[in-house]
C-alpha cells in the first residue's frame, strides 16, 4: 500500500483537490475502517463513521499543517467520531459486547458458521489486541503497518499481534468446547 | 515440557505474523514432529489466519462502497476556510503594492490556541482600540519603513525616500519618488474587506486570538526599551503565528511587537509607536504633488482575474527563476523565492515601481488560482518555461465540464476529465 505518496498528491499546504483527496481515501480507508470496526464492533456503524471521518477530513483539511501526518490526523478524527457515537448511545463495554453479539446473530449476509464465532471472539478481545489483529487483516498484513497506525514499535506490534492470536485461539477453542 | 510448549506456541504465532514456515526452523520442526498438541495448535492458528483473511476479504465490498460514496460526496463538499484565510492573498497583493520594493507574503493563519491571561486581555484591548498610529516596521531583514496609519489609510516611507500612500476607501494608491520627482497612481477596484496596513492586520489577528478561549500566553520577563521598563508576553499559536508583545509596565501601552512568521516565514517587527497622534489628513492626500511627473497610472481589478493573469504571472515568475516553474503555487513558496526574485529584479536595474508591478503580476497569478472554486492541480515543479509537451497546471472553469490544461510553453488546451495528463 502506497502511503508515502500522500505528499506528492497534494499540491500545496492546505490546498488539496478532490482528485488528490480520493487517492488519500483509497490509501487510508482500510485502516480507518479497521479502527472504527474495532471501536464500534459493528460493520454498518464503522462504514458510516469511516465515510463521515473522511468527509470531515476534507472540509477541515486546512487545519492539517503537515500532510505527512495525514494518517495520524484522520485516525484521530475517526476515533473522536467513534467515541462520540459511543457516548451518544451511552454504551458501556458490556452493552457493546451484547450488541456485537446480537449484531452477529442478525447478520445474514455473512457465512454464519464461519464468521459468527470469529466475530464474537474478536469482540471479547480487549481493544489492545483486537485492533492490531483487524489492522493486520484489513490493512496491509504486516506488523510494520500496524506499528505505523498505532504509533508503536514494530516489536510491540509483533508481540501484541502474537498475543492476540493466542488469546483468540483460546476464546475460539473454549467456545468450541461449550458447543 | 509445558513451558517449552508455551514458548513454542508463542513462536508459532510470531511465524504466522511474518508468513514464515516452522519447517524452516529446525528446533520448531522437530518439536512439532514430536508434539501432536502443538502440531494441532499450529494447524488451528493457520485455520484462524485463513478465516480472518476471508473475513477481511468479505469486507472488501464495504470498503469499495465507502470509497465510492466518499468520492461522490466530495463533489458537493467544500473545504472550510479558516477565518481570514480566504482574503489573505488579496490582502497580500495590496500589501505588496503598498510596500513598494518589498516582497511580502501573508501566511495562512491556521489557528490552534491554548490558555489565556489577563495581561493579554488588557494589552490586546489597548491595541485594538488604537485608531491613529505612527510606527516603524521591519519585515524580515528588510529596511526600516516608517508608517503613519489611520483607519483605512496608510502612508509609508522607505529609506530610499519613496513614499506610498494607500487609501482603502478611495481604493487608490499613490507612489511618489522624491529622488526623481516622479509619481504613480494605482486605481484599485473590487478590493476585498481587508486590513489596510500591517498594523490593522495585526489587530485583526489579535481579534481572532482573543475570540479563542485557549490561547497560550507566556510571560517573557522584563526588558528596558527606550529607557522605560516593559513586560513581555508571548502569545503562542503554532509555528505559523507567534506574537511577542513588550508593553510598558506602567500604562500597558505596547512598545515592541514581534509578529513571527506573520508573512510567510518572515517576522514583522513593529516598534517606535506613537499612539492616537493627531494626524493632518493632508498627509494622506492622493493628488500628484506639484512639480512631480506622473509616470504611469495603473488600474488593478481584484475581481476580474483571468487566465491571462495565470499565464503572465507564471511566465514572469519562471523567467526570474532560471526559466523553471516554481515548486508549488502558494504563498509560502513565494516567500522562499522572495530573496532571489528581489535580487534578480535589482540586477535588472529597474525602478522600484517596475519591481512592484512585476510582483503584482505574480500576485495576480496566485490570486487567480486562489479564486478557482472547483478543482485545480499544479505540477510545474522543475518544468522548463517553453516546454511545449509538459502540462504544468489544470483547472476546471466554473460551470464547465471541460478542463483547461496549461503547458510549459503557456499554451492552454481544452481536455476532458478522462484525458487529463497524469501526474509526473
Amino acid at each position: 500500500m502506497d502511503r508515502c505518496n500522500s505528499k506528492k498528491l497534494v499540491f500545496s499546504k492546505g490546498n488539496i483537490d478532490r482528485f488528490a483527496y480520493t487517492e488519500l481515501v483509497r490509501n487510508y480507508s482500510a485502516r480507518i475502517f479497521a479502527i472504527c470496526f474495532s471501536m464500534l464492533s459493528n460493520k454498518d456503524d464503522a462504514e458510516d463513521i469511516t465515510q463521515q471521518a473522511f468527509l470531515k477530513g476534507f472540509t477541515d483539511i486546512k487545519q492539517l499543517r503537515d500532510l505527512d501526518k495525514f494518517g495520524a490526523w484522520i485516525t484521530q478524527i475517526a476515533k473522536h467520531m467513534c467515541l462520540d457515537l459511543l457516548r451518544k448511545r451511552k454504551l458501556n463495554k458490556i452493552a457493546l459486547k451484547q450488541i456485537a453479539t446480537d449484531y452477529v446473530k442478525d447478520e445474514s449476509t455473512y457465512d454464519q458458521d464461519k464468521y459468527t464465532r470469529l466475530q464474537s471472539a474478536l469482540m471479547q478481545l480487549t481493544e489492545e489486541y483486537r485492533l492490531p489483529l483487524l489492522l493486520y487483516y484489513f490493512d496491509g498484513q504486516s506488523t510494520k503497518s500496524i506499528a505505523e497506525s498505532l504509533e508503536i514499535t514494530t516489536a510491540t506490534a509483533q508481540t501484541r499481534l502474537s498475543r492476540a492470536r493466542r488469546k483468540l485461539r483460546q476464546l475460539l477453542s473454549t467456545k468450541r468446547g461449550t458447543r | 515440557m509445558k513451558i517449552t510448549c508455551e514458548k513454542i506456541r508463542d513462536k508459532l504465532a510470531d511465524m504466522i505474523n511474518d508468513h514464515l514456515d516452522p519447517k524452516d526452523d529446525t528446533v520448531l520442526a522437530s518439536h512439532l514432529e514430536q508434539c501432536p498438541e502443538c502440531s494441532k495448535y499450529y494447524h488451528d492458528l493457520q485455520t484462524d489466519d485463513q478465516v480472518l483473511r476471508e473475513f477481511a476479504d468479505s469486507m472488501q465490498p464495504t470498503l469499495t462502497r465507502i470509497e465510492t460514496n466518499i468520492s461522490k460526496k466530495l463533489e458537493t463538499t467544500k473545504i472550510k476556510t479558516i477565518s481570514l484565510q480566504k482574503n489573505n492573498i488579496l490582502r497580500f497583493a495590496v500589501a505588496a503594492v503598498i510596500l513598494i520594493g518589498i516582497i511580502v507574503t501573508l501566511n495562512q493563519f491556521g489557528i490552534i490556541l491554548d490558555g489565556t491571561s489577563t495581561a493579554w486581555a488588557k494589552v490586546s484591548q489597548i491595541i485594538l482600540e488604537i485608531r491613529t498610529i505612527t510606527f516603524n516596521i521591519v519585515i524580515g531583514k528588510g529596511p526600516v519603513v516608517s508608517c503613519i496609519a489611520s483607519e483605512g489609510k496608510l502612508k509609508q516611507k522607505l529609506p530610499s525616500g519613496i513614499e506610498a500612500i494607500f487609501d482603502y476607501d478611495k481604493s487608490k494608491i499613490l507612489v511618489i519618488n522624491p529622488n526623481d520627482k516622479t509619481a504613480m497612481t494605482i486605481e484599485l477596484s473590487g478590493l476585498p474587506i481587508m486590513p489596510s496596513n500591517l498594523f490593522e492586520n495585526l489587530k485583526s489577528t489579535i481579534e481572532i486570538l482573543r475570540e479563542y478561549p485557549d490561547t497560550i500566553v507566556k510571560r517573557l520577563g522584563k526588558k528596558e526599551i527606550n529607557n522605560e521598563e516593559t513586560t513581555g508576553i508571548h502569545i503562542y499559536i503554532d509555528e505559523s503565528l507567534d506574537i511577542k508583545i513588550w508593553y510598558n509596565t506602567k500604562d500597558n501601552m505596547p512598545a515592541l511587537i514581534i509578529a513571527e512568521n506573520m508573512i510567510g516565514q518572515t517576522n514583522v517587527v513593529f516598534s517606535n509607536f506613537n499612539f492616537d497622534v493627531i494626524v493632518d489628513e493632508s498627509v494622506f492626500n492622493l493628488d500628484i504633488p506639484e512639480n512631480y511627473t506622473e509616470i504611469e497610472s495603473t488600474k488593478m481589478d481584484f475581481k476580474n482575474l483571468t487566465e491571462q493573469d495565470l499565464t503572465e504571472g507564471l511566465r514572469v515568475w519562471a523567467s526570474l527563476m532560471e526559466n523553471k516553474f516554481p515548486e508549488k503555487l502558494d504563498l509560502a513558496i513565494i516567500q522562499e523565492h522572495s530573496k532571489v526574485i528581489e535580487q534578480k529584479l535589482t540586477a535588472k536595474g529597474i525602478s522600484d515601481i517596475e519591481k512592484a508591478l512585476t510582483v503584482i503580476k505574480i500576485m495576480r497569478c496566485l490570486m487567480f488560482v486562489q479564486q478557482i472554486q472547483t478543482d485545480w492541480y499544479y505540477y510545474g515543479d522543475g518544468v522548463e518555461l517553453g516546454d511545449i509537451n509538459t502540462a504544468i497546471f489544470w483547472y476546471l472553469p466554473k460551470g464547465s465540464t471541460t478542463y483547461r490544461v496549461l503547458y510549459g510553453d503557456l499554451h492552454i488546451e481544452n481536455t476532458e476529465s478522462q484525458d487529463l495528463p497524469k501526474i509526473h
